[in-house]
């Protein structure tokens, strides 16, 4: 009974979201209170009865009622409470809901702005988020329904995936639809700029925030990721340009680039077309990056439904979303005039206009590397592969001027103001970065690349900090209190060096662990030693423990460094007997400096185990440079509520 | 100002520690055996054909490990990477390696980032030139 009550609610938000979409096309053009109260309420009720029919949803694996086909196909009485819970957005039907749940809130949250967005913006902003909505739950209720029934209930259920048990991955599909779906939000604020005709700089200023919580939360998404294949998969890697990756990192691309462009346009008010245009796309890459991964068009661990008739309609829902708009773009863009004669080459803005293109041309190469395969075997049948060599030879040397760039933009000033003291500071970062450079070409000159990649790091860190410090100096403030230190940080671009000095401390953990890694693969039995230089690994014994829905086999390893003991490392095969299936559990050592990486492979008593070491240095710094990212955006969004807050109160 | 310098100095150098440290592992086994690490990075270019968006290299499947003996074993009786390539793809097809060659099929999978990009730049280059400020 239950689960049909939030089948009901799926059924009745679609009928009234259809009814909400109708009642904005009659009232488009009118903007008064009433018409714009009636959809700000809608919006409430549409998230209310999503929440509902959500909680239903994940109340329904919580308890394990094995009569509704999806608990039953990806749940279990023996799971964890927690990957029960996680479980529900483990699977096809219930990562839907959980992406329309994420839309509604959005929506519901934009049309709270009531006061600060002109109605007629506004109205039309809630009219295209009902639009998405509206296809979403014909999706969802046409395609793929959560609360079907199973005829005869099954005695237990089949299990989730083990390799989706695991804590990072019970986060990272929630964090990732943030941002996916945030996206929606700029989407529509471009379109319902298209529609209205209206755009300024309080247009901008007013959807800058929306695109940075996205961005930021799409960082941390895409990062959890990563680190989740890290240390679940076993082989020591932690990106692999696999197509589900590269569908999560194009619209972060994109993001980024709108980031900047949108800040121009606020500033400055040029390039509003171009702001336009990236708005779209940034939700375009979103939905493709859904198509891509539910569709089972390309294959990977996420792809747990492969149904050809899903992956027609959400290709419809993207020719709809994006093609739309597009046409809208080309026949209305002539509406919005700017002054040409805008650009200073010695500016922020140009520096920035810059980076735009660097980042979208990346995009467009990461779409080129996961989708060629696919065209050319369509084609004429010819199979071909795409690995990492790929992308180095062409995404690596796209994204290097961008992070020439990202340190240098910072010192320059809007518009026709001469940046402040640009030759010193110029001349500082270089120095510094040559010398870096000439350290680390004396540790390794064999390889030109790791050069290049710890110089970059080594630039762009010195360039956030050069920027700092000649920044605090010329206020003459002394820091000498925390709370002058606040006061002084709340008024600077803070969240834009923290966000930037994350990239710099990514690139660190990148050189590090491309270039300076070190692996072994090798056959031990217990009672053998490891060695390598001053470490040493003593293999101690294997025992079979139980877990609760698994069995483990466990190895003891000591890691001794200068012959004193530093850990025990416990790397382990698991064996799901539910789901009949194996996952390895790396050993992970982890710090500041490095990780000792431990795989046990296949292997008995009498032939010994294979044995994967990696030592991995500055690995860690990876996933606290993309940690650093989104707290930049997330103190920059701070930063303009504070500032707007009070402009306000002056006034 | 000399603080400052010595901070910074302090910094990179805490760079260096580290990278040296794994510099001298890394030496070690460089000369203690060229062929697994040649074997190793022919390995990371070759799909394995029978995992999801795996590189032979980071499998422990059969057929994996099949082809890493075999790899070795050309590299032992002197094959240049070329020619370990080319066998390869004669025998499973382009398929199986993961940085394609460049062939007719696959130019504009190797050019068009360049092509955009250039074009990007110019329309850019042509808006900053157009319009100086005055």
């Amino acid at each position: 009974m239950i689960p049909e009550i939030g089948h009901i609610l799926l059924i009745l938000t679609f009928v009234a979201s259809l009814l909400q979409v109708l009642f904005w096309c009659f009232n488009i053009k009118k903007s008064d209170d009433i018409t714009i109260n009636v959809l700000i309420k809608s919006t409430f009720i549409n998230f209310v009865f999503i929440l509902f029919s959500f909680g239903i949803l994940v109340y329904s694996f919580i308890i394990s009622d094995f009569s509704l086909v999806i608990v039953s196909d990806n749940s279990h009485t023996l799971k964890p409470l927690i990957y029960k819970i996680s479980g529900t957005w483990g699977n096809h039907e219930g990562s839907l809901m959980l992406w329309i749940l994420i839309l509604s809130f959005f929506t519901f949250l934009v049309s709270r702005k009531k006061h600060q967005i002109s109605y007629k913006l506004l109205s039309s902003i809630i009219g295209i988020q009902t639009i998405i909505l509206c296809l979403f739950l014909s999706f969802i209720l046409f395609t793929s329904n959560p609360f079907e029934r199973l005829n005869v209930l099954p005695i237990d259920g089949n299990g989730l995936n083990p390799l989706l048990q695991d804590p990072g991955l019970a986060l990272h599909p929630p964090l990732l639809y943030f941002g996916y779906v945030g996206l929606s939000v700029s989407f529509s604020f471009a379109v319902g700029a298209l529609i209205t005709g209206e755009i300024n700089k309080e247009w901008a200023r007013q959807m800058r925030p929306w695109i940075t919580i996205a961005w930021s939360a799409l960082t941390i998404g895409i990062a959890l990721g990563s680190w989740w294949a890290y240390y679940e998969l076993g082989w020591g890697g932690w990106w692999f340009w696999d197509p589900v990756e590269n569908a999560s990192f194009m619209p972060w691309l994109i993001a980024t680039a709108l980031l900047h462009s949108v800040r121009i346009l606020e500033v400055r008010f040029i390039l509003i077309n171009w702001t336009i245009l990236l708005s779209i796309l940034g939700f375009s890459f979103s939905l493709l990056g859904t198509f891509i991964v539910r569709s089972g068009l390309l294959t990977s661990v996420h792809a747990f439904a492969s149904d050809p008739s899903r992956g027609l309609f959400i290709l419809i829902i993207l020719g709809i979303a994006t093609g739309g708009p597009l046409i809208l773009y080309a026949t209305k863009t002539s509406l919005f005039k700017e002054d040409k004669s805008q650009f200073n080459i010695m500016s922020k803005e140009s520096a920035l206009l810059i980076n735009n293109l660097f980042l979208t041309t990346a995009a467009a190469t990461v779409l080129i590397g996961t989708l060629y395969p696919l065209f050319l075997d369509a084609f004429n049948g010819n199979k071909i592969s795409i690995g990492p060599a790929y992308y180095n030879a062409t995404f690596a040397p796209i994204m290097a001027p961008v992070i020439l760039l990202m340190a240098i933009a910072p010192f320059l000033s809007w518009g026709i103001k001469k940046p402040n003291k640009i030759a010193k500071k110029l001349i500082f970062l270089s120095v510094i970065t040559l010398l870096g450079g000439l350290g680390l070409f004396m540790i390794d000159e064999s390889s030109l690349f790791s050069i290049i990649c710890g110089s970059l790091a080594i630039w762009l860190l010195t360039g956030v900090i050069v920027d700092l410090t000649f920044q605090i100096k010329a206020t003459n403030l002394r820091l000498n209190s925390f709370k002058a230190i606040f006061l002084y940080f709340s008024k600077n671009n803070l969240g834009v060096h923290i966000a930037h000095m994350g990239v710099a401390v990514f690139l660190v953990g990148v050189t590090g662990e491309q270039f300076y890694k070190t692996e072994f693969n090798i056959k031990k039995n217990v009672g053998d030693i490891i060695n390598v230089g001053n470490k040493s690994l003593i293999f101690d014994k294997v025992e079979t423990l139980p877990g609760p829905n698994y069995k483990s086999e466990t190895a003891t390893f000591t890691l001794l460094k200068d012959k004193k003991i530093i850990d025990v490392l416990k790397p382990e095969k698991r064996f799901y007997p539910i789901e009949k299936s194996q996952t390895t559990e790396a050993a992970i050592l982890s710090d500041f400096w490095g990780d000792t990486y431990l795989v046990l492979g296949d292997g008995n008593k009498e032939t010994g185990w294979s044995i994967r070491v990696y030592f991995n240095p500055l690995i860690s710094w990876i996933w606290g440079g993309a940690g650093f990212m989104a707290l930049g955006g997330l103190v920059s969004i701070l930063q303009s509520r504070k500032s707007r807050k009070k402009l306000k109160n002056a006034i | 100002m000399l603080k400052k310098i010595n901070l910074f100095i302090f910094v990179f150098s805490l760079f260096f520690v580290t990278a040296q440290n794994n510099i001298n592992i890394k030496e070690n086994y460089v000369k203690s055996d060229y062929v697994t690490n040649k074997t190793r990075e022919i390995g990371q270019n070759i799909r394995c054909l029978v995992c999801q968006n795996q590189s032979i290299d980071d499998s422990s499947s059969q057929i994996a490990q099949d082809l890493r003996i075999l790899i070795k074993e050309k590299i032992e009786t002197g094959s240049t990477d070329k020619e370990i390539y080319e066998y390869l793809s004669n025998r499973y097809g382009d398929y199986i390696l993961l940085n394609p060659p460049l062939k007719t099929n696959t130019i504009l999978l190797w050019f068009l980032p360049f092509i955009i990009l250039i074009l990007g730049l110019f329309l850019v280059m042509k808006i900053l030139k157009k319009s100086r400020f005055k």
